[in-house]
Parts: C-alpha cells; structure tokens; sequence
C-alpha cells in the first residue's frame, strides 16, 4: 500500500479542489492510502514542517513532498504514483 | 529613621542656618576635595545635601541629615584630603544604612576600578571578536561598562536586571540599550536621490548633493553606511545592492565596474572608525540579475533623477555585471589574499534565477569554497515573499504591505530595534520534567523580554525627540528616517538542544519525537510573538529570531552551571569552564549526522523564526568542490524550508608570510612559522573573524563542530 498524504489548511483557495483529487484519487485506486491533514491542528502544522512543507496544499508520497501548491491533474498524479511503484514497489 | 539619626548629630544640627562666616569657620577642619572638575574645594555639606534633593528626590530634612551624617563621618577621619567620588560613596553607604536603596541606586557613581582600567590597558576584552586591542576600543569598552551599569540600574527595573543577571533572559547590546537602536536595512536609492548628510542635520559636516559620477556614488554609499553606525548598534545593510547601483554601471567596461566594486568592498572594510575602532557591521544583498519584482520600479538615475519611462528593468545587464565584479573582488581577496570580512555578501536565491544563472552562482560557489564568505538568503521556499531583506548576523525583514509600497516609492528602510534571548536550557531545569510548567515558564520569560523591548522602544522614541539620534531622526519628506513604528522588536532563545535532553533526555537529533517536541516549543513562542503583535491593535511588530549568541551562549552556561551545578547540559570543557549551549534551534555542533539530515532539522524551525535564522554548514575539505557546493546549495534551496545559510570554511593566515591556508594548522604550510604568527579565522556566528578573539564557551564549539566532505553529502 502507498501512502499519500495531503496537507491542507481551512483558509488555502486551492485545499477544496486537492481534496477533490485525493477523493477521486482514493476511490479510482486500491493500491492507495490518502491521508488529509489539516495544519491548523499542531501536531499536523509540526509535521508539515519536519517534511519541509511551508505551504498548503501539499501532497506527499512516502516522505517525499512532490505538489507544493499545485493541484495536478488526476492523469498526472496517477503517473506520478505509478512511477513511485515502479522506483519503491506498494 | 531620621529622627534618630539627627539625635546624634547635636552639634551639627544647626549647621544648615549658620551665617556665611559661621560657616566657613565650622569647614575649616575638613579636608579639602579633589572635584570631578579637576580642582580643589573647600568641602561643604550644604552640596550634599543639594545634590541629594536634585538627584534622588529626598525631601530637605532627609537630605540635611544624610548630609550631616556624613559631614561627621569625614571629620572623623582626619585626612588632609579627599575626592568627590569617595564622598559620593560614603553618601551611599549613609544612604543604604538609613533605608534609602532607591535614592542610594539614583546617587551611585558608575564606572569601573583601577584594576579592571588597567586590565582594559594591558589586556582588553574578547567579549566582542570584532574588537582589536586598540585605543578607541580601549575607550569603547571603558564606556560600554558605564551605560552596562546605566541600563541595569537607572533604565530597567530591578526585577527586569535581575532576569539578565541571573541569565533567566540576555539583553543584547547592553552598552547601547539607552542610546541606540539595533540593525538597520537601508534604501541606497534614498542617498542617490537626495545625496548625503552624514551628521543627519548638515550642521557638523558638508553636505553632498546626488552624486552624478559612479565613484561618488560608491562612495556615498559607503559613508552612509558608516554615517548610520553612529547612531546603530548593530548591522547596517543595502538590499539590492548591484540593482540599486546599476544605472550607475550603464556604458561602463567591466574593468571599471569591478575598480567601483573594489572601491566600495575597501572602503567597508577599511574604514576602522565604527563603534569604538572597528570596521562597520555591514552587508550587501546581491541579485544576478534584476529580479521580477523590481523590474517596473523607475530607476534612481545619476543626478538623483527619476524617470517613469526608465525601469531598473532596462538595467539588467549592468546588474548582471556589477554582480559579477562585486564577487570577483571578493574572490581575489585583499592585497595580500586575504578574504574580505565586511560588507557580509548576501547572495538571494529565487526560483525564477536557480536555473538560469548557473555561471553566476558556480562563481559565487567558488568564493564559498575558497573564503566561506558568502551568506544564501533563500527566496525559493513558497513561505518566503519575493521581497525580503536581510543583514546583521541573521535578522530577516519581512515588509508588510504599506513597505512594499516604500519599495517601488524608493524609501524601504526597515530594522530591529532591540533582541533579548530567551535561556531555554534554564527553563527546562526549572520545570523538572513538567511539560506544562515548562510552557507556562516560556510564556513567562517571553512576558520579560516583551517587557525590555517595550521599555527600548519608548527609550528610542525619547532619544529621537532630544536629537540625540541626529541620523535616525533626520527629516525624510516629512517623518523620521528611522520609522519607530516598524521596527521589529525581537525574541532570541539559546540552547533548544539543551532544553530537549534535560527535559526529554533525548538531544534534538535523535529522534523525531525530541524534534517535534522542539518544534512545538519554539512554535509556542512564535504564537506569543504573534498573539502580543496583535493584542492592543497599536501594530507593534514583535519577531522571533535565532540568537548570534557569540558571548550569551557562553555566558548563560556559566551562570547556570555555577546555579544549578552537575545537572546542567552543556556542551564544551566544565573543568577549564570552557562550556557553552548551542546556537538557537541548531543540533549540537558535534552532533555526527548525514548532512542532508541535519539540514533539514535546522531547516524545519526557519518558518517559525521569520525574525531572522541562519544554518551553517561546516566544510571539512581544503578545497571543496565549487559544483559540489553549487549542487548541494540548489538542492537545499528547492528541497527545504531553510531562509538563510552559510558555508563555513576554516583559515590559518600567517602574519609572517601573509598566505591563507586552509583548515585550522598549527604551523604555516608555506614558510612554517609557528606560535603567534599564525592565526586561525572562522565564522563565529554570522560573521568571520579572528578564533584569538573569540571566548572559551566559542572556542571549544569551534573543535566541537562537525564538518562535512560535500561530495559524499551531494551524493547522500
């Protein structure tokens, strides 16, 4: 199982349409495992920043951040994931 | 209390409504006084007693007995003569025995004993490692011992000096906490518009109109510089240096260009007049080309003339070449090879440049390699703005909107005002393992900073209504150049790692669990910074900021070791005292972790100390790989949060044959001289300077530090 987690914060314009991927995501796939944190709470906050995370929304795969405030397209993302397999196997 | 004290005086009792003869018969058995005034007097107990109504407030029966009391204590000692300071002394002493501490602490002499006078003679002071042992420091630190006691005692309240005494907070720059603000960023364009008052008012020296030659414009800029460190106590800096200049740099060769940036790097680093004989504390922001958000600001031009139809967009190739010089200068080095120290380069990292610009900042990587001199301030993270401004060892200034405004109008001056250091190791001491007092006890040592900082800027404030700051209060369209109400008001801290393993047992980089807890406790004082910033909607801009501790990180592990004994965590020697705590957020400097690793921890807290941070990496190579550095740089500037670093590369120069060698020797490679002749050079904080003049606490950090060969660490 990959994990995939999306950091997100109530007042980012760009959070709704993230979670919207990682919703579209999660359902597409079984391979998956999304998490959404919100870095309003401080534990989530304190995490962002150990894995160099400053800005919302914010995807990461393992510990590897890799859309930085950008939302991707699902077909990008799924790339993305799928070259994460290929390179780290589930 | 008085009462009594009159009943034993009866025959002085009637001294205060003697007849003038009466009174000079009644003197005559008294010694004679040697006055601050350089001449004999008769002694009188009548000036006593005036002083003590004008300087304490005593009320005229209250001064008339202290008076007495003490006229009866000189008689019956018998001398021939005596001086006005060992009666002040004695006033003191008659003072305090009758209950009278507070008018005792307005009457008492500050200054210093003979001995420690001498000591300052003979041998000076390493307090400050940018302080040659020459007259005019000699001087300076004589001075900085007064106005030390001065704020303690008169411009603080007694519990507020008993925090800095017992190292619970340290007041930076205490000398000058009644006189001077901190650190300024200046706006060049400002003096190429409007040319220079040094003095502030044009009264004591000439005054120069807008300088219409490129070298006087370098040369403008370096006065300013100097000119404003009469009036600051910390770093003064030029943002957009090269861009600033750059119509200046229009149709010139390249040649030329590099003699205006040597002109401007010697005179930074030659003119030995700032603070007491030494170089000013300066650095300049340098951009590779002119970056997108300057590019529709209308450029200053030569003569202070400003077009709307001339940007500094049309300037970038001049911007691209001073640039170039200005780091070719510091390349060469002096006259002799040895790295220039001052102005401090800044060298901004932005994502529109990173890609672009690899000859520039392959050279600049060069100069890291060879000197270690320049400084990374990285614009690249998405929590960095497009403008932001650095100088001092590590202060970063964020403009909010109405400054970026000043940005495109030409007069973006902004600075700190005052930094006091939180101990955090003490902290951890007190609260015995109890998370919740530990907070409880941050907040409460924040409150004190917050306190001090309150009080420097109603100081501040007064010393600009008197005149007594002639430069920062010079008129600029109408309100004061130094703008009071932007000025950021600090919060250091010390010793994170320290507080981690006394309170969790764990240091900050063993576990993620001591890392997230440290985390969490500078975040909370990041969230007091911002709540207080906000609380009486009166705008006050309080900052947190990683503390250059070069004397406090010494000075607070002694006293708390001398406090709280065995228990303490310290890095460093406890037997020779050689003991100090780590640098703000930093892990220890022996800590022996993969590099890319310890970046990335440090990196981590630069988000939640936007008041000013700085990470170092210590090179362990003679002679790193300039694309190695240049790799490794992009790499921490695209992949982390950290704002600002610095590679850290150690010298030996020798006096007798003047070559710079790598790493810290013993013995000079190139003539083989030995013992004093050869000299180790190193950044202490965030800035390089002669090891000789550093203190024990920094001198073991120094053999502590944990330096890295950058090819194994790129490929990491």
């Amino acid at each position: 199982m990959i994990e995939i987690r999306l950091f997100v914060s109530p007042v980012c314009p760009k959070c709704p349409s993230a979670k919207a991927l990682a919703d579209e995501l999660q359902k597409s796939r079984d391979d998956i495992r999304i998490e959404i944190l919100d870095v309003s709470i401080e534990e989530n906050y304190l995490a962002a920043l150990m894995l160099q995370i400053a800005s919302t929304p914010t995807f990461v795969i393992g510990d590897t951040p890799i859309y930085r405030g950008t939302v991707p397209s699902l077909q990008e993302f799924n790339e993305k994931i799928d070259e994460y397999k290929q390179k780290y196997g589930n | 209390m008085i009462i009594n004290l009159l009943l034993i005086l009866p025959s002085w009792r009637s001294f205060f409504s003697m007849s003038p003869e009466q009174t000079v018969d009644s003197l005559k058995y008294f010694p004679q006084v040697r006055t601050s005034k350089i001449q004999f007097e008769q002694f009188d107990p009548n000036k006593i007693k005036l002083s003590l109504i004008r300087e304490t407030g005593l009320s005229e029966h209250e001064a008339e007995a202290i008076a007495l009391k003490v006229a009866e204590r000189i008689r019956g000692l018998g001398l021939s003569f005596l001086s006005a300071p060992l009666i002040r002394e004695l006033v003191c002493v008659t003072l305090l025995e009758h209950g009278f501490e507070g008018a005792r602490a307005k009457y008492t002499r500050l200054g210093l004993p003979v001995s420690d006078v001498d000591h300052l003679i003979n041998i000076g002071d390493k307090e400050n490692a940018n302080l040659q042992h020459n007259p005019e420091t000699i001087h300076k630190l004589a001075a900085d011992t007064v106005f030390d006691q001065y704020a303690l005692l008169s411009a603080l309240p007694p519990h507020i000096a008993d925090a800095h005494i017992g190292g619970l907070i340290h007041i930076h720059e205490l000398e000058y906490f009644v006189t001077r603000p901190f650190c300024q960023e200046h706006d060049l364009r400002f003096f190429i518009r409007r040319g220079l008052i040094v003095d502030g008012q044009g009264i004591h020296t000439s005054i120069a109109g807008p300088a219409k030659h490129p070298e006087v414009a370098i040369l403008h800029a370096a006065k300013a510089l100097a000119a404003a460190q009469t009036n600051w106590a910390g770093g003064q800096g030029y943002d957009f240096f090269n861009v600033w200049l750059a119509p200046f740099i229009q149709g010139l060769t390249y040649r030329r260009a590099k003699q205006l940036a040597q002109m401007f790097i010697y005179e930074m680093s030659q003119m030995y007049v700032a603070r007491g004989g030494q170089t000013v504390f300066s650095s300049i922001a340098l951009e590779p080309s002119v970056p997108k958000v300057a590019e529709d600001i209308p450029a200053v031009l030569p003569g202070g003339k400003v077009s709307e139809s001339v940007t500094y967009g049309d300037f970038a190739p001049e911007a691209n070449m001073f640039f170039n010089a200005i780091v070719d200068v510091y390349l060469e080095g002096d006259y002799q090879g040895k790295p220039f120290n001052f102005p401090k380069p800044e060298v901004k990292l932005r994502r529109e440049y990173v890609n672009e610009f690899d000859e520039e900042y392959l050279k600049v990587a060069k100069l890291a390699a060879k000197f270690g001199s320049p400084y990374f301030l990285n614009l690249c993270p998405d929590y960095m703005p497009d403008i932001v401004n650095s100088q001092c060892c590590r202060i970063i200034l964020i403009p909010d909107s109405e400054e970026i405004d000043d940005l495109y109008a030409g007069r973006i001056r902004m600075g700190s005002l005052q930094m006091v250091t939180i101990n955090l190791p003490q902290i951890a001491y007190e609260a015995g393992g109890n998370d919740s007092r530990l907070f409880e006890l941050i907040e409460e040592r924040m409150e004190l900073a917050k306190q001090v900082l309150l009080i420097k800027r109603e100081i501040i404030k007064q010393r600009m209504k008197e005149g007594a700051l002639p430069f920062a209060s010079m008129n600029c369209d109408g309100e004061p150049y130094l703008k009071i109400d932007k000025q950021v008001l600090n919060f250091g801290f010390i010793g994170l790692t320290e507080l981690l393993k006394a309170h969790t047992g764990m240091w900050l980089h063993e576990s993620d669990e001591a890392w997230r807890f440290g985390l969490k406790v500078i975040k909370s004082m990041s969230d007091y910074a911002t709540r207080v910033s906000n609380e009486n909607g009166d705008g006050l801009r309080f900052g947190i900021v990683q503390t250059p501790a070069e004397s406090c990180s010494h000075r607070l592990a002694l006293i708390d070791y001398r406090k709280y004994g065995e228990r303490v965590v310290v890095e460093g020697d406890k037997k020779t005292g050689s003991i100090y705590y780590t640098n703000s957020s930093h892990v220890q400097p022996s800590a022996d972790m993969p590099l890319m690793t310890r970046v990335k921890t440090e990196a981590s807290f630069h988000p939640l100390t936007r008041g000013g941070a700085i990470m170092h990496v210590w090179l362990g190579e003679g002679s790193p790989d300039p694309i190695a550095i240049w790799q490794l740089t992009k790499r921490i500037a695209t992949q982390t949060l950290a704002a600002y670093f610095a590679y850290t590369k150690d010298l030996t120069m020798c006096a007798n044959c003047s070559k710079v060698s790598p790493g810290l020797l013993t013995k000079c490679p190139n003539c083989g001289a030995t013992g004093d002749a050869v000299e180790w050079w190193s950044r202490i904080t965030g800035y390089y300077q002669r090891v000789k003049g550093w203190n024990a606490g920094k001198r073991a950090e120094l053999l502590d530090r944990r330096r890295y060969q950058l090819g194994a660490a790129v490929r990491s």
